[in-house]
């Protein structure tokens, strides 16, 4: 099965839940507490475990669209749909171009747009302002340069990303939850 | 090889560029262009549907896309499926006809498939496409020169 997590933009919470579903999706699924899971005890468990993960994938080559972001320990393919505004356009275009290629597999989207929030998609913003201003590609490798140059605008930037993050966790831990056994 | 031909709606410049690849129009006349298959039927509930139209003589599927309003996101989702698929990369071309539209082909567009003025709206469509068919020819004749086809 292939389970699409799709938002306004890929990198805030669709990320971030493929990043969920990909390495934990069994123990969130088994568990009935959140606060039981190792990413929920402490700050350090939660950047080792979350915060980096979604750094490293985000200093990816990631051009838009649909991207593969991996299979969950099920073999589910899990992928990461920046849609905007044009869902209806990119499901019909995901499914005639499976037909294409005679890929018959189930597909599940998963809607994260209620996840999101606005400390996430601002970070985001000043993170990508700051690599576009400096005529850099987003990279994790490149931003660090910009860390000397402009401290202020990148220190607020990750600090309104880790918030906004630890935010809207526990809404993608029962999002991901409520899919349930559907996808095992 | 696939080969997609792009434009907003799929109903014309598209339709035009893949029967000049498939050398079906035998005279350049707005008439013509307008007695094509899919001249100015696709409609809004077609947008990011690839439809083929045909194959060329070197074996390349030829298709139609309409990309709507989120033109790169579309050609980036139907190349990652169609790579997840075991499609290679190199075998995927699309060229975009967007540039090449002039106001009659937008405005017949516009009246035809928005408004329901079928009849002007195809005809004016059909005029706007004449004008510009040098740029289309352009477009597929480097189309052909990049899938290795004689031309």
């Amino acid at each position: 099965m292939w389970v699409i997590y799709h938002g306004y933009k890929a990198t805030s919470a669709p990320l971030m839940a493929a990043i969920l579903h990909r390495y934990f999706y069994p123990s969130i699924v088994g568990s009935d507490k959140k606060e039981a899971l190792p990413i929920c005890d402490s700050k350090e468990c939660f950047e080792k475990h979350v915060y980096h993960r979604w750094k490293q994938a985000l200093s990816d080559c990631y051009v838009g669209g649909l991207t593969r972001f991996g299979s969950d320990s099920y073999g589910n393919q899990v992928y990461v749909l920046e849609r905007k505004r044009f869902f209806a356009i990119l499901k019909r275009t995901i499914h005639t171009a499976m037909e294409l290629t005679g890929n018959w597999e189930q597909v599940m989207f998963v809607d994260t747009s209620g996840c999101t929030n606005l400390s996430l998609e601002l970070g985001i913003w000043f993170r990508q302002l700051t690599c576009q201003v400096l005529g850099v590609s987003g990279s994790d490798k490149d931003c660090n340069h910009t860390t000397w140059f402009c401290p202020g605008i990148c220190t607020l930037g990750e600090t309104l990303i880790q918030h906004g993050l630890k935010r809207t966790l526990p809404r993608l831990l029962d999002l991901i939850q409520g899919l349930g056994q559907k996808i095992c | 090889m696939l080969i997609f031909y792009c434009c907003y709606g799929r109903a014309h410049s598209s339709v035009v560029a893949a029967a000049l690849h498939l050398e079906q129009l035998s005279v350049y006349t707005p008439t013509a262009i307008s007695k094509l298959q899919y001249f100015d039927q696709a409609t809004a509930q077609d947008m990011g549907i690839p439809k083929l139209v045909g194959i060329d003589t070197a074996g390349n599927l030829v298709f139609v896309l309409g990309r709507g309003p989120a033109s790169i996101l579309v050609e980036n989702t139907l190349k990652s499926v169609l790579l997840a698929g075991g499609v290679e990369e190199k075998h995927i071309l699309f060229i975009d006809l967007q540039p090449h539209l002039n106001f009659c082909t937008r405005l017949g567009g516009f009246l035809s498939r928005r408004l329901g003025f079928v009849f002007l709206g195809r005809q004016l469509a059909a005029y706007g496409i004449w004008c510009a068919l040098g740029r289309i020819e352009d477009c597929v004749y480097q189309a052909k020169i990049l899938v290795g086809l004689d031309v």
